[in-house]
């Protein structure tokens, strides 16, 4: 969902740089753009995914409900503009998160960062409590959350698709933590 | 058009392979090199959103009226996972192709990359051949479908002409610049190393 799509991007990016503190307290360059080339794969092969298929296949509900050009994209050149945003929207706070978490390691806050993503997480969390009406009453459309045609987020196909992309994203993201701590340790 | 954009990713991989041959040769790291990141950062921000565009805005076009579910990905899981699809092909097959020349270049084989270069365009141009002037038809997959044909021309449909010419200036200045500093950058690597 838009609402923690942004900080669910900076968690991730600052749990990779975490994951590559030792190459980045280095400050070797070459070791650096290892690391965020890490980053950024997992920003366009693990991140934009999810939000493609949320913005898809759930587009109303994907955008909290907020906008009903959503059920209407096709042939309009400015609403297709959002092919650009979903990728803005998951490269730049997975980014941000990275370069932030590159600075604090840098400063030696590796606690500091911790804090910071654990923050987001909670965050996360608190959105979610926070918009629960929206989260847990699914309309693909616009025009269905209107008319109040809802179904239960445990429905299917909606819940099966979900757990999946919501486990693929956090177990990759643990897995990519392990990759990169490993590969660099020895440093 | 998709059956364009992927035979494309692998002619770009290609060719961004061919424009930082110095650095490549002497590079044994096939997927962490220096040059891996910028490569990335292309198509994961120059190429693929352009595609990603056509195929959100004008599903049935970037589909060459091929199929009508395309259109419909609100609450079709398997067609929101096709546009996916789409997206990872793009980026997968134009890494796919840039680590593939390497490796060639690795082995000495310098012709064979020159002949995939020339491979990649033709096969990206062949479906121009192959279905001629399915491009220049704009709408829907019911309207090209019919008879007579519903759709607009091309360069009488403002709204998908302007964007198109947009969207496709944008990828070829940003291909050019792309090209121009990869082959900058493995060049300036490539005498340091």
């Amino acid at each position: 969902m838009l609402l923690i799509d942004i900080p669910v991007g900076i968690v991730a990016g600052q749990v990779i740089a975490d994951a590559g503190r030792r190459a980045l307290q280095t400050g070797n360059k070459e070791l650096t753009s290892s690391v965020r080339h890490i980053a950024l794969t997992f920003a366009y092969l693990i991140t934009t995914p999810v939000i493609i298929y949320f913005f898809m296949g759930w587009p109303a509900w994907e955008t909290n409900y907020f906008w009903k050009w959503v059920d209407n994209i096709k042939g309009m050149p400015h609403l297709a503009m959002s092919a650009f945003m979903i990728i803005a929207m998951s490269f730049i706070p997975t980014m941000l998160g990275f370069e932030s978490g590159r600075l604090l390691i840098r400063k030696n806050q590796v606690k500091a960062l911790r804090i910071s993503y654990i923050c987001m997480f909670l965050l996360i969390l608190v959105i979610v409590y926070f918009s629960r009406e929206m989260t847990f009453n699914i309309a693909a459309l616009y025009a269905d959350y209107e008319n109040k045609i809802f179904v239960s987020f445990w429905n299917n196909p909606f819940f099966i698709y979900w757990l999946i992309l919501t486990v693929f994203f956090w177990g990759t993201l643990i897995g990519c933590y392990f990759y990169v701590y490993n590969k660099f340790k020895y440093l | 058009m998709i059956q364009v954009d992927i035979p494309g990713a692998f002619a770009a991989g290609q060719i961004f392979a061919f424009l930082s041959k110095e650095y490549l040769k002497n590079e044994e790291h096939k997927l962490t090199h220096r040059l891996m990141g910028p490569v990335g950062w292309y198509f994961s921000l120059m190429y693929a959103p352009v595609g990603l565009f056509l195929l959100i805005g004008w599903p049935a076009w970037e589909g060459m009226f091929w199929w009508k579910w395309v259109e419909e990905p609100a609450f079709h899981p398997p067609t929101a996972f096709f546009y996916i699809g789409f997206y990872f092909a793009m980026i997968l097959i134009g890494h796919a192709s840039y680590v593939f020349a390497h490796s060639l270049y690795r082995k000495g084989e310098d012709k064979t990359v020159k002949i995939l270069v020339i491979v990649g365009v033709v096969l990206t141009l062949l479906p121009f051949v192959l279905w001629p002037f399915t491009w220049s038809h704009v709408g829907t997959y019911d309207q090209y479908h019919s008879v007579p044909k519903a759709t607009t021309p091309m360069f009488s449909t403002p709204s998908f002409l302007y964007s198109w010419m947009a969207v496709m200036g944008y990828f070829v200045m940003a291909s050019i610049v792309f090209g121009i500093g990869l082959r900058k950058f493995s060049l300036k690597l490539s005498q340091h190393s």
